[in-house]
């Protein structure tokens, strides 16, 4: 078996992996998190089953209510549709959680899919991180609109992202598929040079998106 | 351009969406029983109107959702957003007014 190299979708990108050393008062900061734990999950909504076995691994039942996320053992877990959604964990806890949730949901009608490979996720913080989606998305983003726990799938500047509000106005999480990712990090980084822009060294955990990151294991014997 | 409201996920952009026909046809229940013209009839004759339209529409951006729309298609206004399966706009003969 030869060895598959880890590789983050903006190899091309070195300031995404070492960061800019931009000024600390930048308008905008950027980083990639990136080789994160990302999983499909299918279920119905409907189905008390489904929605008992997934609050056992979770900590929380998925959220029913339309582009709302919930956190729950060091998961988040983002509506996507009726009967889907993207559950995010931190690498290592990645294959833990698999098996966690495939032996939780192994009887009732759902589907447990690994994303990971396919995509990645950039941190947008700072006080103007609102005006750079502006430029590309025709969401409203309104605090009134898009408050705490507001996530959703669109399109930003043509390329399908999933966003995630972590604090109202200022500080957002895009998860973008691989193939549109080096292209979109250009973009991001484009739109916000004007509002002076700092880049983050690339960091592969969900803690510093204030995230409290805890062993699925442990959750979901408890 | 204009706005659609999402079932499920409100107002959003005209972009986030993917027309997908004509709404409101319903399958033949037994198609080996239909005549060719009928059978042609169903797969292709669509009704084009000056006016009100009942349509499906993806939200293919957003919440991947087929649903129904009822919209003038001169005015481009769209008079009403159902899920599936409650079209509308049909009569009591299920034929699209």
């Amino acid at each position: 078996m030869s060895k598959i190299k880890l590789e983050s979708p903006l190899i091309d990108q070195p300031e995404a992996r070492t960061g800019n050393n931009g000024p600390t008062n930048a308008g905008v900061t950027l980083v990639e998190r990136s080789f994160l734990g990302h999983i499909m999950l299918r279920g119905r909504s409907d189905d008390a089953a489904f929605l008992a076995a997934c609050a056992r691994v979770f900590g929380v039942e998925p959220p029913t209510a339309p582009n709302t996320y919930a956190e729950g053992n060091g998961a988040v877990i983002g509506w996507m549709g009726p009967t889907e959604w993207l559950f995010m964990v931190d690498s290592e806890a990645r294959a833990a959680w698999l098996d966690a949730l495939r032996e939780a949901l192994a009887d009732v009608h759902a589907g447990v899919v690994d994303l990971s490979g396919g995509q990645t996720t950039i941190g947008l913080e700072g006080s103007h991180a609102l005006d750079v989606l502006a430029k590309g998305s025709t969401l409203d983003l309104h605090p009134r609109v898009a408050g705490a726990g507001f996530c959703t799938r669109s399109l930003l500047a043509k390329s399908a992202m999933f966003l995630r509000v972590i604090e109202t106005g200022h500080r957002f999480e895009i998860v973008v598929r691989r193939s549109f990712a080096d292209y979109l990090w250009q973009w991001l980084v484009d739109a916000s040079g004007e509002y002076g822009l700092r880049i983050l060294p690339a960091e592969s955990s969900l803690a510093l998106a204030g995230l409290d990151v805890a062993a699925p294991r442990a959750a979901a014997t408890a | 351009m204009f706005q659609i409201d999402c079932p499920w996920c409100g107002p959003r952009d005209q972009s986030e969406f993917a027309y997908a026909g004509e709404g409101g046809i319903k399958r033949p229940e037994d198609p080996s029983a239909l005549t060719d013209a009928e059978w042609a009839d169903y797969l292709f004759m669509r009704q084009n109107p000056r006016g009100r339209h009942h349509e499906q529409w993806r939200h293919v951006h957003g919440c991947g959702q087929f649903f129904d729309v009822v919209r003038q298609t001169v005015t481009y206004r769209i008079e009403s957003v159902d899920l599936p399966g409650r079209p509308a706009l049909a009569n009591a003969s299920g034929e699209v007014r």
